[in-house]
């Protein structure tokens, strides 16, 4: 009985348990959003010939897709069919939505890793760089360049890059067809430099501050000055005791960036044309196809929610100081 | 007020009450902080002369025979591919940025802070269920909730407004909340409410005043980021309807013919970048100035 009772009161309990809270939450959410919409899928799929409808064949329609239930019951049903993989389908091409993530996904998520390579790449050594001189001209100047970076829009510098490479050096892979890294790795990596570059620019800011203030913190550190007036030679000292230390935050981040760039991948995937999970969410509301923007929207909240908690659960293993007692 | 100053005379009590000091004017005197204000100046004085209607021509006329002109004399920024004037329609797009922008802003602020105030000044089941919708709202990465519900309302630039308002809520929840924690067992704070003051107007005599500072950094930034959102949400197509223009929308337009037309992009583009940086350079400039760890300057 204690050992429930320990269980239960658990951090890691808690947290679990505030993930699945998260998730009921965002299934009401998203469930909702489109119960808002004016019309529904009827009106969506006939568009103006709905009006033509005879009620006996709205009602039968209405029947067919559960609208006749009470938004409760609707509510549960669709839940149930969440659990069972359906996700429902794309009226026009009658293609199931799970199977439209199941491709659209590894796209999304190469671009994620690849923009989150060049976050860090750009970030921590100018993050490391800025802390080496702290208040001084190097420091100042690098924050400034960050947060220049972080106030430029990324569809503009993607519009604006794509545009002049393609009309100085003749350069637009992305114009020919979306190949996949399985088909043509080589075209596929042409085809995501520009959009990694984009995003990992606008991580950069974040994850280059993250790696700054973390250094500075760490730095001033007894134990640093410990190990200092040991005489521990000062390359170990800053890789070792310092640079290791220091990077416990900047994983955390870029898990937090991971899960941002799932969904925050859209414009990218749009300038781009990358086929990828945010483009589905988009062509579907553009296509009033509800069902695809519905479940899109789920899976990308839910991804985000496992992400985070992934994050948070990594976090306690690596660092020491809240690793759960 | 005596019984509150005597009782903050416990040393540990680092939140003062420097508010009353004014200090964000030190924001302004370093070179960073002056710079985002003169920016933004600029950036209200241009929407400014669209809002009273003083733009050298109309936003939204079309002149075909004028169309893609490079910038001169008379069209100082050019002509897009109706013909229309970029920088009547520039000055048209900052005011459309900072109407959505300060319109979300002042929404998520408010319902944010109270909220969060709420929960963390009264804790318990006010404290979870606001968790609980902060967590939800948390869960969608931000763009694609804007963009969610900028689709299913009709759109207009209110309902814009409200779709960012919506995901900028729980930022402003989570911000007033942490202060709270630590006001709420304040001595001078305990004290009001010792001397018989309600908690409401403990509240409000009390704490929020503190918050000021945390807050006008909160709102300094929100902005910045209200304005990126607006843009993007434009740019994809999810933004108030055209005519009226819009910066994202005008560097949508400009994508196509960004190579004949190149001024088209720039001089949208760098509106834009100006009003964000303006704003984060202000953002930054107040957070040094009211920050007590790194002093009042």
């Amino acid at each position: 009985m204690s050992y429930l009772s320990a269980f239960a009161r658990h951090p890691l309990t808690r947290r679990v348990a505030e993930a699945i809270a998260t998730l009921l939450g965002v299934t009401i959410l998203t469930f909702l959003l489109l119960r808002v919409v004016p019309g529904n899928q009827i009106t969506a799929q006939y568009g103006t010939a709905a009006g033509n409808l005879t009620t006996a064949q709205i009602h039968s329609l209405e029947a067919y897709y559960g609208l006749n239930k009470p938004a409760v019951v609707q509510y549960f049903d669709w839940l149930g069919g969440l659990f069972t993989g359906n996700l429902g389908i794309d009226v026009t091409t009658r293609q199931s939505v799970a199977s439209m993530t199941g491709q659209a996904l590894p796209n999304t998520i190469e671009l994620a890793v690849l923009s989150i390579i060049v976050g860090l790449i750009l970030g921590v050594p100018g993050g490391l760089f800025a802390a080496s001189r702290p208040g001084r001209l190097r420091d100042n100047s690098t924050q400034l360049v960050s947060l220049l970076a972080l106030s430029v829009p990324s569809f503009l510098l993607a519009t604006a890059v794509s545009t002049w490479l393609a009309n100085s050096f003749n350069w637009d892979p992305n114009g020919q067809g979306y190949a996949t890294l399985a088909a043509n790795p080589g075209l596929n990596l042409e085809q995501m430099l520009l959009p990694a570059l984009v995003l990992g620019i606008s991580i950069a800011p974040p994850v280059l501050q993250t790696t700054r203030v973390s250094v500075l913190t760490i730095r001033a550190e007894d134990y640093v000055r410990t190990a200092r007036a040991k005489g521990v030679p000062a390359r170990r000292l800053q890789l070792r005791h310092i640079l290791r230390n220091a990077l416990i935050p900047v994983v955390t981040m870029s898990g937090l960036q991971f899960g941002f760039l799932l969904g925050g991948a859209i414009v990218a995937e749009q300038i781009f044309s990358i086929p990828g999970i945010g483009r589905q969410v988009l062509l579907g509301l553009g296509q009033k196809e509800y069902a695809v923007v519905q479940s899109t929207v789920l899976v990308i909240a839910a991804m985000f929610v496992l992400v985070n908690l992934a994050t948070d659960l990594i976090y306690r293993v690596v660092d020491p100081k809240v690793r759960v007692r | 007020m005596t019984a509150a100053t005597e009782m903050s005379n416990v040393p540990e009590v680092t939140i003062d009450a420097s508010h009353r000091r004014r200090p964000w004017l030190g924001a302004f005197r370093t070179p960073s902080g002056l710079i985002g204000l003169v920016l933004m100046l600029v950036v209200v004085a241009l929407a400014l002369v669209s809002v009273f209607g003083l733009t050298p021509y109309s936003e939204s006329a079309q002149n075909v025979s004028l169309s893609l002109h490079g910038p001169n004399g008379a069209h100082w920024f050019g002509t897009d591919q109706f013909g229309r004037d970029i920088f009547s329609r520039v000055c048209g797009g900052l005011a459309n940025s900072l109407r959505i922008a300060i319109v979300s802003v002042a929404a998520s602020g408010i319902v944010g802070v109270v909220l969060g105030v709420l929960a963390g000044y009264y804790q318990g089941v006010v404290d979870r269920v606001v968790g609980v919708i902060t967590n939800v709202l948390f869960a969608f990465p931000s763009l694609l909730l804007a963009l969610s519900l900028a689709a299913t309302l009709q759109s207009s630039w209110w309902t814009v407004s409200i779709a960012i308002a919506v995901v900028f809520m729980p930022i402003f929840a989570r911000v007033a909340r942490g202060p709270v924690l630590t006001l709420r067992t304040a001595d001078y704070v305990l004290a009001s409410t010792a001397i018989g003051r309600s908690r409401l107007s403990t509240l409000v005599e009390h704490i929020l005043p503190n918050m000021a500072p945390i807050l006008v950094v909160q709102v300094t930034l929100s902005l910045s980021w209200a304005i990126l959102t607006e843009a993007a949400l434009s740019f994809l197509g999810f933004g108030a309807p055209p005519p009226a223009p819009s910066l994202g929308g005008m560097v949508f337009d400009a994508q196509s013919l960004a190579s004949v037309a190149p001024w088209m992009l720039i001089f949208p583009g760098v509106a834009l970048v100006v009003a964000v940086v303006g704003l984060n350079l202000l953002g930054d400039s107040l957070r040094a100035a009211l920050d007590p760890k790194t002093g009042g300057r």
